[in-house]
């Protein structure tokens, strides 16, 4: 019989009352120590139940693997095992054993960490919820391609489409300028418009909302983002301008605005 | 090697990596107050409910909500509820800014904590393999829909160049000069684009697939991903920091022989007050954080690929040898 020979008894060291059992035993490994798939098991097997290790492969499980570890110890534990392993014994043994490791957590030492891991969802319940998951990632990416991408939603920047095309890219620079109240015009910073939060790209796209332009609110909050710089600004103008960039000579051509919107700032005169 | 080979310290280990990461990047939520409602823009979903930007208090609340919570998360204290409140004011805080117009796709990073209590990351929990599966998934199926838009936006056409136009999109558009943005604009040869747009999309395509054939293949594929994410930072400066966060859910991080202080519950919310604190007054430290994350993320990627090569040798040469081993007693 192999789980009579010399080994070890393989137990789960994320459990305190098997930690305590195997150090009381003798010779003991704990799986997490183990190349699992050479002793021929998985891990499923080794959290649910201790082994055997007869050189590397594990041979017996459960109750037997107790047995044999109660055997090797000699004594009164020898005779205990060898007890165990009597057929009608072992039935009861084997049915002890179970309820012993399911309710692991509870006998002295233990701890919660020591409960036996309930069973997963069935494959089946498994297939499903992937399938929610790819269609809900789908389906926002359809919403995204819409033009109306959704939050929350599962989605990872997708860049989209190619803006190189024969040598050339093209692609939208955002400009800001100041309209004073002569009718000139001076550029300004982004951060000077926005604030010093506004990110690369915040606020942008929500600037040109309808209703945004003629908003008192609007006006006031970049009355005060302005500061000294917007003094004798009657409105700032917001330009998307499209450019296409030489891949071999990296020159810039202006293809024009494609784009602009102006916010009065409510100082008119 | 199955999904239930990650152990709860691994999980443990993670909560605290995880925590310290975003202690370090904490988002601040108060500048939206002083936006005027009119810009209130929110995308579809439930922030359609609100009429505008709540008040000063009710974002600094969020913002200290969520500090608190990593902090907790850091301690290992009251993980239950700390998970629950990161993800949820997150959700709520970033939710409310997205309202302005740009959306940051960092779902993942938010939605991690309540993923991880469900897989087992409290002290004394069980691990339950099945949530890492279908997280391993969900991740897979989030870098499908960067995958199939690029697809369906004409990448794979050998006659164009997409990382090439982004590139000098992020150059000469967005005055992005950091890292090597500027000196790839300098170079003009297909052959060095094109496969770039291919990998990309055929990176971003598999990396569900592989999710479903197991952890070893996801691992690979991870692997891949954080050295991809390192190459768009230096190429487009763009950072995808909290994607690599994600992705350490992942790595066995029980199998290093560390030793540590355990904070405590006061130390870890003091802590958390402490860096929200910092946040609102500094800023974080995001601009440092991501690239030695995203490095950080490719040297782990690039050592498990190496170790994992080196195995499969070593696998192929015992058994040659083994082979002929046989052949000559034969």
């Amino acid at each position: 019989m192999k789980s009579g020979a010399p080994g070890l008894l393989v137990y789960d060291a994320d459990c305190a009352f098997c930690t305590r059992f195997a150090a009381w035993s003798g010779p003991a490994v704990p799986w997490q120590e183990l190349d699992l798939e050479r002793a021929g098991a998985t891990v499923t097997q080794a959290t649910t139940a201790a082994g055997w290790l007869v050189e590397d492969r594990i041979v017996a499980w459960g109750s037997e693997a107790i047995a044999a570890s109660l055997v090797q110890r000699g004594g009164w534990s020898g005779i205990g095992g060898r007890l165990l392993r009597l057929p009608v014994v072992r039935v009861a043994a084997d049915l002890v054993y179970r309820v012993v490791a399911r309710n692991r957590h509870l006998m002295p030492g233990g701890t919660t960490a020591c409960r036996i891991k309930p069973p997963g969802p069935s494959g089946l319940t498994m297939l499903l919820a992937m399938g929610v998951i790819l269609l809900t990632g789908l389906a926002g990416l359809v919403a995204s391609n819409r033009g109306h991408e959704p939050y929350p939603s599962l989605l990872m920047p997708g860049f989209g489409s190619v803006p190189e095309t024969e040598g050339s890219v093209s692609a939208t620079r955002v400009t800001y300028a100041l309209v004073d109240v002569d009718g000139s015009t001076r550029p300004v910073a982004a951060a000077q418009v926005l604030g010093e939060h506004s990110g690369y790209a915040a606020a942008l796209r929500t600037l040109a909302a309808p209703g945004a332009a003629t908003d008192p609110g609007v006006a006031r909050w970049l009355r005060s983002n302005l500061g000294s710089a917007g003094e004798h600004a009657r409105a700032v103008t917001v330009d998307w301008r499209r450019y296409s960039y030489d891949t071999e000579t990296r020159a810039r051509r202006d293809l024009g605005i494609v784009s602009s919107v102006t916010i009065d700032l409510g100082l008119s005169r | 090697m199955s999904w239930d080979s990650l152990t709860r310290i691994d999980l443990g280990r993670y909560r605290v990596l995880y925590a310290a990461a975003m202690l370090l990047m904490l988002p601040s939520f108060t500048w939206l107050a002083d936006y005027p409602d009119a810009l209130y823009q929110p995308p579809p979903g439930p922030f359609r409910l609100l009429d505008g930007f709540p008040a000063g208090w009710v974002l600094a609340g969020l913002g200290l909500l969520v500090a608190v919570s990593m902090g907790c998360l850091l301690a290992g204290t009251w993980v239950r509820a700390a998970s629950w409140a990161a993800t949820v004011s997150m959700l709520v805080g970033h939710g409310l800014s997205y309202s302005l117009g740009k959306i940051d796709h960092n779902l993942l990073v938010v939605v991690t904590p309540v993923v991880m209590l469900a897989a087992g990351w409290a002290p004394g929990s069980l691990t339950r393999p099945w949530v890492l599966r279908l997280w391993a998934f969900t991740i897979g199926t989030a870098m499908l829909t960067a995958g199939l838009s690029k697809l369906f936006g004409g990448w794979l056409d050998p006659s164009s160049h997409a990382v090439q136009g982004y590139v000098f999109q992020q150059v000469y558009a967005f005055d992005l000069t950091q890292w090597l943005g500027r000196p790839m604009t300098h170079v003009a040869a297909a052959w060095v684009w094109e496969p770039m747009d291919w990998a990309a999309v055929v990176l971003e395509c598999s990396v569900v697939i592989l999710a479903v054939l197991g952890l070893r293949w996801f691992r690979l594929g991870i692997a891949l991903l954080a050295l991809f994410h390192l190459g768009v930072m230096l190429m487009l400066n763009i950072s995808f920091a909290g994607s690599v966060i994600v992705y350490a859910a992942f790595i066995p991080w029980g199998s290093l022989r560390v030793t540590g202080i355990r904070p405590t519950a006061p130390v870890g919310v003091t802590g958390g007050i402490l860096a929200w604190l910092l946040v609102e007054r500094f800023g974080n430290a995001a601009e440092l954080v991501r690239p030695a994350l995203l490095i950080g993320g490719a040297a782990v990627g690039m050592w498990w690929l190496v170790h994992s090569v080196s195995g499969v040798v070593a696998a192929q040469s015992s058994r040659v040898e083994g082979g002929a081993e046989f052949h000559h007693v034969g």
